[in-house]
């Protein structure tokens, strides 16, 4: 798989200690390894504690890893990039800042010119579905919006690829379908390439072409499965053998690592 | 009766410091015409005393010279106060190094430091400057690291993971996100900087509004004194309420 040109963001023996309190070394993360070809969507799924979220903060470059390296294209990353974008589980919005100035904010920080950054916002807002929504503050939006502006303000940079960090973790079932429909059809029509932190099996399943599972600490990834589902999906998937038989696939591996 | 009911409405959610001034007021008159107390004065003795006070041109310079000194002392304080403390509330080491003076200064007597500052500014208006600042600055360094203190770590991040640099993520993350404590700060240092002003004015040289309350407190001209005291009070009140304006156009979106 590892055919050069083929893949856009390689881990290469990734490792991450953390300092515990009672002065010992937290192992997080240990000879982390893959690799994820252009326009995939590739989901990290594990039990809670096991460094998914860690190792997602260390392919965008916000920490380094203590062992081994983050490449890109073949280019090893030294922090965040402009080709790399995030969308945060618990939204990560400017409270006093509007839909419209959320959204516009990486543009922004990357001096491009209030006129453009505003054009560029509303047709990201339209994008996720919140068009006329622009003026409102983050704290009068349900969660399923506040993470819709989540989603625009990582699309607006027009990014390759999308690190995604249990987007929906904080939302009620319902609205959560709702946006992996979204999410699917969005992706369906904008290739990028995904990497989705989830700890929801039937999401990882429904949304990806490759799901890595990843063990309790120290974190590792412990096998990977194929989705095969016929592309393009859509919700009515979840209803098939095929589907099913895929979630438990995943669900007989994390229920192992469970087992005390 | 319904009127009666109505205004008590009217009072209680348009003017409800009315309920707590009016009685003191009225009970301050009545001590005053009783002479219980040989410095009491009655309030309307000592509003004549403000109508005269005020109708003399020196008060106006003496006012000026007392706001002026405040104007002054809190700017500075308020610039070395923010700057101060986002350093300390962002970098372990600035807080290392200002930390301790910090808790050290703030614990200590404002007025202690007044001689001082003598020695170092002299005994002129540098002094006073100097007084006010020293009075404000660390009230507001306080709740400015604070508040730096309880930025969300996740809208660090975001901004972070966007590209922004140390500068834009201040200005544009940390600050905003303070903002309610570093205006709480500025609010309270601004009654603060009114303080270090009348007592610098007091201790330091003789002039201002300060001046003239130790020249009518020591010639136990109390009515004067009183209308003195009512006008510092009165600006103190003037000044918080303008910060109090500004922080309630400024953070408009907390609605």
């Amino acid at each position: 798989m590892a055919v050069n040109g083929e893949v856009v963001i390689q881990a290469v023996g990734i490792g991450k200690r953390f300092r515990a309190v009672t002065g010992d070394d937290l192992i997080a993360l240990e000879g982390v390894s893959f690799a994820v070809r252009p326009n995939e969507f590739v989901s990290i799924i594990g039990p809670s504690g096991c460094g998914k979220t860690t190792l997602l903060r260390i392919l965008d470059g916000l920490v380094p890893p203590d062992e081994g390296e983050v490449r890109i294209r073949g280019q090893r990353i030294t922090g965040p990039g402009p080709d790399r974008a995030m969308v945060f589980q618990d939204f990560a919005l400017l409270p006093w800042a509007t839909v419209e100035d959320n959204v516009a904010f990486p543009l922004e920080i990357r001096g491009v010119p209030l006129q453009e950054r505003q054009r560029r916002a509303r047709e990201a807002i339209q994008l996720v579905g919140l068009a006329g929504f622009e003026a409102y503050y983050p704290h009068s939006l349900s969660g399923g919006m506040q993470q819709r502006v989540g989603l625009a303000r990582a699309l607006v940079v027009d990014p390759e690829m999308l690190l995604m960090d249990e987007p929906f973790g904080a939302l009620d079932a319902q609205t959560r379908h709702l946006l992996q429909d979204e999410l699917l059809t969005l992706w369906q029509a904008h290739r990028k390439t995904v990497v989705l932190v989830t700890h929801d099996m039937e999401e990882a399943v429904y949304l990806s072409d490759r799901v890595l599972l990843m063990g309790p600490r120290p974190g590792r990834i412990a096998r990977e499965v194929e989705v095969p589902l016929p592309r393009p999906r859509d919700h009515t998937v979840r209803r098939t053998a095929q589907f099913a038989e895929l979630v438990e696939c995943v669900w007989d591996t994390l229920r192992a690592f469970a087992r005390p | 009766m319904k009127r009666s009911r109505d205004l008590f409405h009217w009072v209680l959610h348009r003017a409800p410091w009315t309920i707590s001034v009016a009685p003191v007021l009225a009970l301050w008159e009545v001590v005053g015409r009783l002479r219980l107390f040989a410095f009491v004065t009655p309030l309307t003795d000592v509003a004549r005393a403000g109508l005269l006070l005020a109708g003399r041109g020196s008060l106006r310079a003496d006012l000026a010279l007392t706001v002026s000194a405040v104007l002054v002392g809190f700017g500075l304080a308020v610039a070395a106060g923010v700057a101060v403390g986002v350093l300390m509330g962002r970098y372990r080491l600035a807080e290392a190094v200002f930390g301790l003076y910090v808790d050290i200064f703030q614990s200590t007597p404002a007025a202690a430091k007044v001689p001082v500052l003598v020695l170092l500014f002299g005994l002129g208006r540098g002094s006073i400057v100097a007084t006010v600042f020293l009075f404000a600055f660390f009230v507001i360094t306080v709740n400015v690291y604070t508040g730096v203190r309880q930025v969300s770590p996740t809208l660090v991040e975001m901004a972070r993971s966007f590209g922004a640099g140390e500068w834009t993520l201040i200005r544009r993350v940390i600050l905003p996100a303070a903002l309610p404590l570093v205006m709480a700060g500025l609010r309270m240092g601004v009654g603060r900087a009114v303080n270090g002003a009348v007592l610098g004015e007091m201790l330091i040289s003789i002039v201002g509004i300060g001046g003239l309350l130790m020249y009518y407190g020591s010639s136990f001209r109390v009515d004067f004194l009183y209308a003195l005291i009512l006008l510092v009070v009165a600006l103190a009140a003037v000044l918080m309420g303008a910060v109090h304006a500004i922080e309630r156009r400024l953070i408009r979106w907390m609605r």
